[in-house]
């Protein structure tokens, strides 16, 4: 267990051999944190902090093939939701701020949900650039969930085939438990402690959205920290969602997309062809069955 | 035209055709180009049998690739 | 831009059921997935039967033997199986049965119009082929691994291939190079006494280099060149008078193009291939098809298929046995000049991991139709073909 993204991480590596299993357990903890290193919009020094730091200014810096991989990905992502998943509408946590009393004004929306516009954003070219200034990306949402898959396809190509990546509640699974047979993960339910449902899983993904953990409270009602750059509100419909795919990074992403959708998640989730969970606002569960 | 010069025509329309229509497709733009049906070899009993008809039936033979899988028939 | 637009868009994405697809296929771009490793087992199961059209006109053109010709049932089954992280394996075994008769000789008459001599009794005969593939797969290239063999109750055929892969401009462009070897023997059936060879056996070298290029998101491209050296008994020995030179290079060039029409989510696939060799002969093939969906799971595949040879430059219409043995002659309608047109039509059920596909195909030749002289040769073919097949993925 360690600590990295902001968020506690989880490695399980099973095998005969322990050199090889310490070896791998120390490449993949220095590998997260080069993830950490260069996406993190904390660091400033990192290569979404620098690009953050430019914004309005005419500069733009180089992208190397994993940064317009993800880039890439980003794109996708927003397309496919059709702006429901767009990765610079980290701004809005600036209106949405923890410890936040009252409701924002329907003018400091406009006025911030000018900034949340990834078709503007220059990267196609190799070098990526923001052209207002106040505009941030913001890789939280691909970046730890491709991290859990990087780990997995990395452990393997070391020799580790059996292993869990859980990198902050997204996780990743290759080959069989300790015990034998597949890894069994919980779901966690979004308004009680502890699971709602358990799922077996091998050579699987499984990555959520939502959850109880973060939230606003504003004159009495809970706001989810999970806002909809559309309309620049917190969502509603639904309270958690949790999708099994191949990849991680699938998985979170529309785990993420679906829970912005609400209601109309689900009509994306069961068409979407992944296998997934999800509990709206009154308890009420619904997915595919396992 | 001979068939020698009708076919190298051919040849040079096809690599300049070729040359001038490439652009380079980003891996995450392939969503079609991933689908089955846009994959050279769909089906691989299908396009073996169609060779191995039309191997015993024509005077010519293969697409492209190995020499072997004869059949006793010369 | 126009904010207000985007922001009333609060529907459905249209298109649904791509999500899954374009975000794992961009997802494919990053790093840690670039190995091109089949994710899944698929097995493949295929049963086909043809009949060849008996000779026209029997009467006149036979001169004895049955008109009856050919009926073949052939039975395929293929499993591809991905092994560790970065490995692959194929299995590949078919089984033909044939029956009916074929053209041992011919004769030309005194107007000059050409009779066949048939095999009398019904040939029965069955062939059974296996074939094994080991690829590993890296970042950007692939290595593959095979060995096979075919056996008959009197010729056997041992084969072995190496495929490398290797792809540029971010796969873009895909460069293959194929390598193999056969050896075949020959042992045919009642030689002795039908003073037929008793043992032979023809070596065969290949060589052959393809490239593939994306043009855009919705078209492939192929192009490539082979070569073959064969080496050996090449002569047909149940024919009454058939002596091919103990040598043949063949030269393949082929063109293939791929094309995807949005609007219709159809596709398109045009081929082409040039085919000339040491025997003089020439051919030129075209393959055009069109796979399109009709109702909710259905897929509906026409096709057209034209074939255009020379004649062989040791091709006689009829056979001359006054011809010392030691020059090459032929009648085998293989070698003579004619061209076929085959119409297909294929329909396919899929669902899920499952593919259901069945195909018809009609295949005619005639001589007009070949590249050069009028052989008119008698015993050219005509078949019908049926086959149904099944692939499952998982």
């Amino acid at each position: 267990m360690f600590k990295a993204m902001g968020s506690p991480c989880e490695l399980r590596l099973v095998g005969d051999d322990p050199s090889l299993l310490q070896d791998a357990s120390r490449w993949a903890q220095d590998e997260t944190r080069r993830f950490e290193r260069k996406y993190s919009r904390f660091k400033e020094d990192s290569l979404v902090g620098r690009i953050n730091a430019r914004a309005g200014l005419s500069d733009a810096l180089d992208l190397d093939e994993e940064a317009m991989a993800l880039f890439g990905y980003a794109d996708q992502c927003y397309r496919v939701s059709e702006g429901a998943f767009d990765v610079t509408s980290g701004c809005l946590r600036r209106v949405w701020f923890a410890g936040r009393k009252t409701l924002p004004p329907q003018e400091e929306l406009q006025t911030m949900l000018k900034l949340v516009d990834w078709p503007a954003v220059e990267w196609a070219r190799g070098e990526a650039r923001l052209p207002v200034k106040g505009m941030e990306i913001d890789f939280g949402g691909i970046v730890k969930e491709y991290a859990a898959d990087a780990l997995i396809e990395g452990l393997k190509r070391r020799g580790v085939t059996s292993a869990l990546v859980n990198l902050g509640g997204d996780i990743r699974c290759a080959g069989e438990h300790p015990d034998g047979g597949a890894w069994p993960i919980g779901v966690q339910h979004p308004f009680e402690s502890g699971p709602i449902a358990t799922l077996l899983l091998t050579d699987k993904a499984i990555a959520s959205s939502g959850g109880y953990e973060r939230y606003l409270e504003i004159e009495g009602r809970r706001y989810s920290h999970i806002i909809d750059p559309r309309t620049g509100w917190p969502v509603d419909a639904l309270a958690a969602v949790s999708v099994v795919s191949d990849q991680a990074v699938v998985s979170g992403s529309l785990a993420t997309i679906a829970i912005v959708l609400g209601e109309r998640g689900l009509e994306f989730l069961s068409a979407s062809g992944a296998t997934w969970f999800a509990v709206d606002r009154t308890g009420k569960t619904f997915g595919t069955h396992i | 035209m001979s068939f020698q010069s009708k076919s190298r025509l051919l040849l040079v329309m096809l690599v300049l055709g070729f040359v001038s229509a490439c652009q380079t497709v980003a891996p995450w733009e392939r969503e079609i180009l991933a689908k089955d049906e846009m994959a050279w070899t769909e089906d691989p009993l299908a396009q073996a049998l169609d060779q191995q008809v039309y191997f015993s039936k024509e005077g010519a033979s293969g697409g492209l690739g190995s020499a072997g899988g004869g059949c006793g028939c010369n | 831009m126009d904010r207000s637009a985007k922001r009333e868009h609060h529907g459905a994405p249209q298109d649904l059921g791509r999500a899954l697809v374009a975000l794992t296929t961009a997802a494919m771009a990053l790093p840690a997935f670039s190995v091109n490793q089949p994710t899944e087992t698929s097995v493949a199961l295929r049963s086909s039967v043809y009949q060849e059209d008996p000779i026209k006109n029997g009467d006149e053109t036979i001169l004895f033997g049955s008109a009856d010709r050919y009926k073949i049932k052939i039975n395929q089954f293929y499993l591809e199986r991905p092994v560790g992280s970065d490995w692959a394996l194929n299995l590949n075994y078919s089984n033909e049965a044939m029956s009916g008769a074929s053209p041992w000789g011919a004769s030309v008459d005194s107007v000059g119009d050409q009779q066949v001599i048939m095999s009398g009794a019904s040939i029965d005969d069955s062939r059974n082929k296996l074939e094994g593939s080991l690829t590993k797969y890296s970042d950007n290239a692939a290595w593959s691994l095979s060995v096979g063999g075919s056996r008959e109750h009197d010729y056997r055929s041992n084969y072995a291939g190496i495929r490398w892969i290797n792809e540029f401009f971010q796969k873009n462009t895909t460069l293959t190079l194929d390598a193999s070897y056969a050896r075949d023997t020959l042992n045919p059936t009642d030689a002795v006494l039908y003073g037929r060879v008793v043992k032979a056996s023809k070596q065969s070298r290949s060589l052959a280099l393809s490239v593939s290029q994306i043009l855009s998101r919705k078209q492939i491209v192929q192009m490539g060149y082979g070569l073959t050296k064969r080496a050996g008994f090449l002569s047909d020995p149940y024919k009454l008078r058939d002596v091919r030179p103990d040598n043949r290079i063949e030269h393949r060039l082929t063109a293939g193009y791929l094309h995807y029409v949005e609007a219709a989510a159809s596709r398109v696939r045009a081929e082409y291939r040039y085919y000339w060799d040491s025997y003089d002969l020439e051919a030129h093939t075209v393959e055009f098809s069109i796979l399109t969906p009709f109702l909710d799971r259905w897929e509906i595949e026409p096709g057209i298929r034209r074939y255009q040879q020379s004649s062989a430059s040791f091709f006689t219409l009829g056979d001359l046995y006054d011809r010392p043995l030691s020059l090459p002659q032929s009648s085998d309608f293989r070698l003579s000049a004619f061209g076929a047109l085959s119409t297909k039509l294929a329909i396919n059920y899929k669902r899920d991991a499952l593919k259901v596909g069945l195909q018809y195909e009609r295949y005619r030749s005639k001589p007009s139709w070949g590249l050069s002289g009028q052989d008119s040769h008698v015993a050219l073919l005509g078949y019908e073909l049926l086959s149904l097949g099944i692939q499952l993925k998982f």
